[in-house]
């Protein structure tokens, strides 16, 4: 009986020792990938900070700042190889070689702005190679059509509305900023969720199926919900590595185990989501750049999604949700609450720093012109351009979210009409797209991270 | 069964997870009451649910859950 009790033990102390290999070689990969991403993006922003605080004590010296390209699309490929190696090491799936892992983080058309991929999900499709489907060209072609539509026509057109009031925001006051701010939020939608339309049909074309990044963001009843809606894989990447990773740490468990003795339901959820969800946003803002209007860009959702935890106790006995669904009504307005919030956190997202979003901000109070055409922000066919651009996106987007998929449904549709269709489309692209001699089209926002 | 819904109930009481079976692909609960529930699941039947187990499938209704805390049991 000793003599086993012993083997257990040795077989214990030998899995332990393995275990802390295992976690030691996690560490030194995730170090190598961060420290490559925090070197060529973060290295001035902290130098900056640092001497901000030298700066404060009157001291001379500083640390210099230094000029790095930073590569293309390094935040995102970042992500999948730390996400690879942690699935590795949680024992998820076995490691891949090496052309298949270097294949899997290089696979060009995702590069610039996402998906943030899965290897299990992605690198035998990647690597296998897929045979010619005219079904998947021609799918995958209206797709980048319609992604075209987004960026070129929607997008391209809205920015130039929205550079001209986020640049000369002082002179502008009360309906016009809001309508600018409302511009951006759509603009950016359309440019990204159309690069990434692009690129899932450039995929689609090669046989590649590549994971949903929009599900009908501005349909979202909270701001957890508009996030599992709006960069769906980045969310997904926070969740799977870092909230998941803290939530079921030891030093987590015990902290969480402690609070909830306390028998006070609300306050233990509030704590230990505080606790947890502090690194997932802290985390969420500084991917997206390297200042300090991003980290409070962050913390503006981790704040939200806090007061949201703790005002639902008190919808459901207010409204007397308990037990039963809510009404209609009650989801339209979280709806439109939840599109507000949206929206003054894309203002700090656009605005350049947080002073002129702070300023820009106080002028939605300042009055002023409400006729958006006579405060010459915008002529009347662009007006109306931009409204049917942004109830366009809105439709199309209430069909998916009641789960119809408005391509399979023109698909269903005789091949003449379907043809016809999209030949419009490319139609509308080339007589309302922004471009031509001259123009310089704006550099994809989420491309720069 | 029931110590499983009345940990849930405790969570959102606004579901009706007896009979719910689309939990997560019908977005009912959240990846933070998700955390909640491996928290009050590891203290409740003494299991330790890692992240391997946060799978959609594991949560999608009380009958899942309750299979998945079955295995956990007997794998300890």
């Amino acid at each position: 009986m000793e003599k086993i009790n012993q083997t257990n033990e040795e077989k214990k102390a030998l899995k332990a020792q393995y275990n802390n290999k295992k976690k030691f070689v996690l560490i030194i990969g995730i170090l190598i990938n961060v420290g490559i991403l925090a070197v060529v993006k973060y290295l001035n922003f902290f130098s900056g900070s640092i001497n901000s605080v030298i700066n404060l004590f009157n001291i001379a010296k500083h640390i210099p700042m230094v000029k790095i390209v930073l590569p293309l699309g390094i935040s995102y490929y970042t992500l999948q190889a730390v996400g690879y190696l942690i699935d590795v090491y949680r024992g998820k799936y076995e490691a891949g070689g090496l052309v298949k892992v270097a294949l899997f983080l290089g696979y060009f058309p995702q590069l610039l702005e996402g998906p943030i991929g899965n290897y299990d999900k992605l690198a035998d499709n990647l690597f296998e190679g897929q045979p010619f489907n005219f079904k998947n060209v021609l799918s995958g072609s209206q797709l980048i059509l319609w992604g075209v539509l987004k960026k070129v026509v929607i997008a391209d057109r809205l920015s130039i509305v929205v550079s001209a009031v986020y640049g000369h925001y002082a002179d502008y006051n009360g309906a016009v900023i809001v309508f600018a701010i409302i511009l951006f939020t759509f603009q950016l939608y359309a440019e990204f969720s159309g690069i990434i339309d692009m690129v899932t049909g450039v995929s689609q074309i090669f046989g590649i199926n590549l994971a949903k990044n929009f599900d009908s963001p501005f349909f979202s009843k909270n701001v957890s919900e508009f996030w599992r809606r709006w960069h769906i894989s980045l969310g997904a990447w926070f969740r799977d590595y870092v909230f998941y990773s803290v939530s079921t740490a030891k030093w987590f468990r015990k902290m969480s185990k402690v609070i909830r003795k306390w028998n006070k339901p609300l306050l233990s959820t509030i704590l230990t989501s505080a606790v947890s969800l502090i690194f997932v946003w802290l985390l969420t803002g500084l991917w997206h750049g390297a200042s300090w209007k991003y980290v409070v860009y962050g913390l503006y959702y981790y704040v939200l999604m806090l007061l949201g935890l703790l005002i639902k106790p008190l919808e459901i006995k207010i409204f007397k949700l308990k037990d039963k669904p809510a009404p209609m009504w009650f989801n339209f307005l979280l709806i439109v609450r939840t599109f507000i919030l949206v929206n003054i956190g894309m203002l700090i997202f656009r605005a350049p720093t947080l002073t002129v979003a702070w300023d820009i901000f106080i002028h939605i109070f300042g009055g002023g012109q409400i006729n958006l055409i006579a405060a010459k922000v915008i002529d009347l066919p662009d007006l109306i351009m931009s409204i049917v651009s942004i109830a366009l996106l809105l439709s199309v987007d209430y069909v998916n979210y009641r789960g119809i998929s408005v391509r399979e449904s023109i698909a269903t549709k005789h091949c003449v009409v379907q043809m016809f269709f999209w030949i419009a489309v490319l139609f509308i692209i080339i007589i309302f797209g922004a471009y031509g001699n001259g123009y310089i089209p704006p550099d994809p926002i989420y491309g720069g991270f | 069964m029931d110590k499983i819904i009345k940990i849930l109930s405790e969570i959102d009481p606004s579901i009706d997870f007896a009979n719910e079976t689309h939990l997560i692909s019908d977005k009912l609960i959240t990846s933070l009451e998700i955390m909640q529930l491996v928290a009050e699941l590891s203290d409740a039947f003494d299991v330790e649910i890692t992240p391997l187990d946060i799978l959609p499938e594991n949560f999608e209704s009380v009958s899942a859950i309750k299979k998945m805390i079955d295995r956990l049991i007997e794998e300890d």
